[in-house]
């Protein structure tokens, strides 16, 4: 089968953004389909380049520790739908993040051992670093974009205490249909995991831990506590 | 590199099925069919995952399993229990 061209794949993101930001009897079934066929295929072609990114930086964890835990993954169509709903202005074509691997290293040193490497073998094409500048929810990791095959792939670097924070907040929004991961849900909920994320990070990166952010971690905890207490949900 | 399809019931906070595959091909085409399957049903988390094993993803993805987190005391609060088992 002919590859598409990127025009036609955004047409078929944009169509998609129109039509499910409409009420359900207006949709169109047959272009939806047509569309999300023309998506997944899409997305299906990133998954070699994805695997040869998921192999070298396997090896390249393997070169700084002896416990290597390094996955893969490809978008969730529903997550590429609701990202492309959030952002209008985001193309298909040009998502950075439809390909991802993720590298959990036990420590900071690890990870920043990791992230030489990467950086001294592969042509980088883009980084952001949520380490020191967290995303809203309290989100930290390592991210880099790198270029397989005409296609970017998105490699995460966290520590062990960075995807337990990431495991937690993707768990709590799941059971309760927070849209947390989108930086989104109730203040206390935020605020919670932001303190949480915090305190992670100081246990992680060695920074001491002072009466000031005790004190806003313990409001943190308890406005989340009385939250979860009185939930409608 | 091995591949496993999760299907994860968000209602019962359950990892209802995995399926392994050691073809990505296979792989790639089961994703799509479970996805357009469960088209519509906002209740269960489809995805794809690649690894070495089982084992890995486990702590690479713990969202999908049983009691993720909590391994620091900071996050004890939003620790939530799996629901009664998905019925088979």
């Amino acid at each position: 089968m002919a590859p598409r061209s990127k025009s036609e794949i955004n047409r078929c993101g944009d169509l998609l953004r129109n039509q499910l930001d409409g009420p359900d009897g207006d949709h169109d079934w047959e272009r939806v389909n047509y569309a999300l066929d023309v998506l997944g295929e899409f997305r299906t072609s990133f998954q070699y380049p994805l695997t040869k990114v998921t192999v070298g930086l396997r090896a390249m964890v393997k070169a700084e520790t002896e416990t290597v835990t390094v996955a893969q993954r490809l978008k969730r169509m529903n997550r590429i739908l609701g990202k492309l709903q959030r952002m209008p202005d985001t193309k298909v074509a040009r998502m950075e993040d439809i390909g991802g691997c993720r590298a959990v290293l036990a420590t900071p040193d690890e990870l920043s051992a990791v992230l030489r490497r990467i950086r001294r073998r592969w042509d980088v094409v883009r980084e952001r670093d949520y380490i020191t500048d967290p995303k809203p929810a309290g989100y930290r990791a390592f991210h880099v974009v790198v270029e397989r095959d005409g296609r970017r792939i998105e490699v995460q670097l966290r520590t062990r205490g960075q995807q337990d924070w990431a495991d937690s907040l993707e768990a709590f929004a799941s059971a309760l249909d927070l849209p947390l991961k989108d930086d989104q849900g109730p203040e206390e909920v935020l605020e919670f995991f932001r303190a949480a994320g915090e305190g992670i990070y100081r246990d992680e990166y060695d920074v001491p831990v002072d009466d000031e952010f005790l004190a806003r971690f313990g409001a943190a905890r308890a406005a989340m506590t009385d939250w979860a207490a009185h939930r409608t949900r | 590199m091995h591949y496993f399809l999760l299907i994860y019931n968000r209602a019962h906070r359950h990892l209802q099925t995995v399926q392994e595959f050691a073809d990505r091909n296979e792989a790639g085409r089961a994703y799509v069919a479970s996805e357009r399957a469960a088209q519509g049903d906002p209740g269960l988390e489809i995805v794809l995952i690649g690894a070495d094993s089982l084992e890995t993803i486990k702590r690479t993805h713990g969202q999908y399993f049983d009691a993720p987190g909590g391994r620091s005391s900071y996050l004890d609060a939003a620790i939530i229990g799996p629901k009664s088992p998905a019925p088979c």
